[in-house]
């Protein structure tokens, strides 16, 4: 009974620490990519350890937001504490404005290493990947493509949705692993030519992944180059899709968060960012982002119930993407002949 | 005494037209200063941004599309508008009270709610329509025959609204039609049919010329719909390149649209100026006969079901529809269907603060509207103040200024010096100044047409009394304007609510409104069931205030030239 009363102290140590954290209050805002419905689930949970905390969000498109806070970082005057991005997107502000703070949440050495941003500015929450996602009315499991090559059939004409990097944030990532990652790896199918072939399929371009998932849902888009979290959101809805991890691999990016550095409210900020990679919070994930946790200690398989370990995910390069956005973007366009 | 209309050198009124001055040059004049001013400068005077413009492959489209939509929704909305206001005025065809509605209904309800009910009806691969006649045309295609997703599909999308501009114009005209006219070619031995077209519908020439630019000018404007069928025009590539931070696009972007608005609304003002010579009401009173066009009738009857059908009761049926699905891709099927979409639009956080956000900015809106519309248009019509008739241009203005516009001046204004002053830039107050901006123009046009019709006899007779110009004003002309300023409220109000163009554009941390939370819900935050729910919500508020309005109306008959008589 030696360790008694080491534990006792943990505990103890532990119970202030909860203590310490109650004692924030106040107003939390949070200017999130993350849609309401993905965000409840976790400010439900953070209401539990910090109930005085109003945390409001305010929700738009990643690419609507990155624009909304370049204004606002030009007038001098973010309207909020924390902002949900990925680590893209925050490295890219971070470059033009040095408006975020550095913080180390509590429990950041739990998180694996190939996802931590070394800057130290965004905290990861989740890996969120890019797979295919396709409407079970309308394809059949034995016509479904299982890679993203399978996608350049002329079958799939007029059938297929992507994300607009013009006004997507995670697209980028997808971009970034067909004209740079998979080329590099000696696979010449890949670059710009594909997204050459993938135009004469005539995808429909949306602003966001939501729609995209809802069209394919619908069946107006039956095909759709998608993010794990909205296939999540369609397998807890019970809409008639289903996901393919392609034979590639997949490219995942990492939805993180970060704190501006002149935050209103930094207290409560930075108890949002321990939360967030906390075990609790890390469990809560596939059901509040929809995406992967980020700690190895939390146990997880993917809605169609594929294990973590049989898909090839690929991290993305987040410098290149904050660097390359604008240039991406006129290469997809000239790709695509616009 | 001054004379009849020239009380104008009292101290008072020349403060009141200072102020009512100085404010519309700051809600009004600055912002299109401001877009003007913006697009010849680049470090300094230059005309690079129009430069760029010219050789810019995705502007240049934007702008052919922006006008090719705009002609073909005034072209097809005189096809359509012509033989449905005819028919409602001067026939005895069937659902005349339908079609009155469903105009009524397609301009105060917003653009995207009808996109929606579009988009889930004609989507080319799974809308309910296509899938319909698929089916009943035993089709092997997979995909069409409809593409709402297309320069048609949105010129398709806006016809409601351009029918009812069209319409609106022209059924008092045709109304108030001396019927001799017809008559005498009738004598000459002309059918009925014949004597409508050659003599009735010349006659109705400007009335109707001024209801399609009116239909024009409002397309240009218009951004929920393409936006959400992906329609690259003018409204949207100035979005667009304000997303990417690409101001000086966004400039001429603005100036090329704000120049086609005030083309076509100067037209149509010059229009119903010159109208004189065809003028068909004297001074007699009478009434226009309701014809008897034999079978031409029926068409006329099946044009009004077909026209309802499409505009009103498919589209909205189809959302009603969906908004009780539990999952869009299961369609009509038994289990399929649940109130939980309600549920969430009625709980959630998100949507409640842009409810009361879009409340509180409408009222706020509406109410100074109405105090600087009743003070312009007292300065304009009972004074002899030589600023008069700047005050009368200026407050105009905005008609021709599309929200997307006026939200881009706004992010100039209030991001540079001396705006930055005054912090609004990511509040509610930068919202509230492009809500002002867009209504005032409503707030002194029925300011006038109410305060025309009180004699100025009426406030002499107080002044004389001993009261002074301002007790005058509150006890004999605000007391017998009263009707029409509720009315002009309750306007104002509605149609504030769903203000998108310009909230999209400037909202920040908390300041999502209505439209712009609904449109999120759309595109993902929610989803399209759940977007439908919302505007099942909004269409039923916005409708039963409008029957509020109505109501007020009657009392009132100054407001049948209101707003929406164009002019």
């Amino acid at each position: 009974m030696t360790m008694t009363r080491p534990v006792a102290l943990a505990i103890a140590g532990a119970l202030m620490a909860t203590q310490a954290a109650q004692a924030q209050d106040g107003a939390l805002r949070i200017y999130s990519a993350y849609p309401d419905e993905h965000m409840q689930a976790l400010i439900e949970g953070f209401g539990k350890a910090h109930p005085d905390v109003d945390v409001q969000v305010s929700v738009q498109p990643g690419e609507q937001l990155l624009s909304t806070l370049e204004l606002e970082l030009r007038a001098g005057r973010p309207q909020a504490d924390l902002v949900g991005l990925n680590q893209a997107s925050i490295a890219a502000l971070q470059q033009a404005h040095q408006a975020f703070a550095t913080y180390a949440p509590a429990e950041l050495d739990a998180v694996r290493s190939e996802v931590r941003d070394p800057s130290g500015t965004s905290v990861p929450a989740c890996v969120n990947l890019y797979l295919l996602q396709y409407n079970t009315n309308a394809i059949s499991e034995e016509d479904r493509p299982s890679s993203w090559n399978d996608l350049l059939d002329p079958r799939w004409k007029s059938q297929i949705a992507l994300a607009d990097p013009a006004s997507s944030q995670s697209v980028h990532s997808f971009i970034w692993f067909i004209s740079e990652y998979l080329p590099s790896q000696q696979d010449g199918s890949f670059g710009w030519e594909y997204f050459e072939k993938l135009a004469q399929n005539d995808p429909r371009l949306e602003r966001s992944h939501g729609t995209i998932r809802d069209m394919t849902a619908s069946g107006e888009r039956p095909l759709a180059v998608q993010l794990l979290a909205n296939g999540q959101t369609s397998a807890n809805r019970g809409d008639p899709t289903s996901l393919v991890w392609p034979e590639e691999g997949s490219p995942g990016e990492i939805s993180s968060f970060a704190m501006f550095e002149n935050a209103a409210n930094p207290e409560a900020a930075r108890a949002w960012l321990d939360f967030i990679v906390s075990a609790e919070a890390q469990a809560m994930m596939p059901a509040a982002l929809g995406c992967a946790p980020v700690r190895n200690d939390v146990d997880y398989r993917f809605p169609d119930g594929t294990a973590v370990g049989d898909v090839t995910i690929v991290p993305v390069d987040a410098d290149f993407i904050a660097a390359e956005r604008d240039s991406q973007i006129d290469r997809f366009n000239a790709a695509f002949g616009r | 005494m001054t004379g009849a209309r020239g009380i104008g050198a009292g101290g008072w009124s020349r403060a009141v037209a200072a102020t009512m001055a100085a404010l519309l040059a700051v809600l009004i004049v600055a912002p299109v200063g401001a877009i003007f001013l913006s697009s010849f400068y680049d470090g300094g005077p230059s005309l690079s941004a129009y430069a760029d413009f010219l050789t810019d492959r995705r502007m240049l489209a934007a702008t052919l599309n922006s006008l090719a939509v705009a002609t073909g929704i005034a072209a097809l909305s005189v096809l359509v508008g012509v033989p449905l206001a005819f028919g409602v005025a001067r026939t005895r065809m069937w659902f005349r009270g339908l079609v009155s509605a469903a105009m009524i209904l397609s301009l105060i309800s917003p653009e995207f709610l009808l996109a929606m009910g579009y988009i889930l009806m004609a989507g080319p691969n799974a809308g309910y329509a296509n899938q319909a006649l698929r089916a009943v045309f035993d089709l092997s295609a997979t995909s069409g025959p409809f593409d709402i997703f297309s320069l048609w599909g949105l010129i398709f999308t806006a016809l409601p609204n351009g029918v009812a501009f069209v319409f609106l114009a022209l059924v008092p005209a045709l109304a108030n039609m001396d019927p001799a006219l017809e008559d005498a070619a009738r004598l000459k031995g002309a059918s009925p049919l014949r004597a409508v077209i050659d003599v009735t519908l010349p006659l109705m020439r400007p009335a109707i010329l001024a209801g399609a630019l009116l239909a024009f000018a409002t397309s240009l404007a218009m951004y929920g719909a393409p936006e959400m069928l992906g329609i690259d025009v003018l409204t949207v590539a100035i979005r667009e390149a304000l997303l990417g931070l690409e101001f000086s696009t966004a400039s001429v972007a603005s100036v090329t649209l704000v120049a086609l608005s005030a083309l076509a609304l100067g037209l149509q003002r010059a229009l119903l100026r010159h109208g004189d010579r065809y003028r068909v009401l004297g001074g007699k009173a009478f009434a226009a006969r309701r014809l008897d066009l034999g079978a031409a009738t029926h068409l006329l009857s099946a044009l009004a079901f077909l026209y309802v059908m499409v505009a009103l009761i498919l589209p909205y049926g189809t959302m009603i529809a969906v908004s009780a699905m539990k999952s869009i891709g299961n369609g009509f099927s038994a289990g399929n269907w649940t109130l939980q979409n309600f549920v969430v639009v009625l709980g959630d956080p998100s949507i409640r603060q842009a409810v009361w956000l879009s409340f509180w900015l409408a009222a706020v809106t509406a109410t100074v509207v109405i105090v600087i519309g009743v003070l312009t248009a007292y300065v304009i019509l009972r004074t002899r103040l030589r600023a008069r008739s700047l005050l009368d241009y200026a407050s105009i203005l905005p008609l021709a200024v599309p929200g997307t516009a006026i939200g881009f001046a706004l992010i100039v204004i209030y991001l540079n010096w001396p705006g930055n002053l005054t912090g609004f830039y990511g509040t509610a107050m930068i919202l509230l100044v492009a809500y002002l901006a867009r209504f005032i123009p409503i707030g002194v046009r029925n300011g006038q047409s109410g305060l025309l019709q009180i004699a100025p006899e009426l406030e002499e007779a107080a002044r004389v009394s001993g009261s002074t110009e301002f007790g005058a004003l509150m006890r004999i002309t605000i007391p017998l304007m009263l009707p029409m300023l509720v009315y002009t409220w309750l306007l104002v109000f509605i149609l504030a609510i769903p203000e998108l163009s310009a909230s999209i554009i400037l909202r920040g941390f908390g300041t999502q409104t209505v439209a712009t939370s609904l449109l999120s819900v759309w595109n993902g935050n929610g989803g399209l069931a759940v977007a439908c729910a919302y505007g099942v919500c909004i269409f039923a508020v916005v409708s039963a205030l409008f029957l509020l309005a109505a109501l007020v109306g009657r009392r009132s008959p100054a407001i049948r030239k209101s707003i929406f008589g164009g002019g």
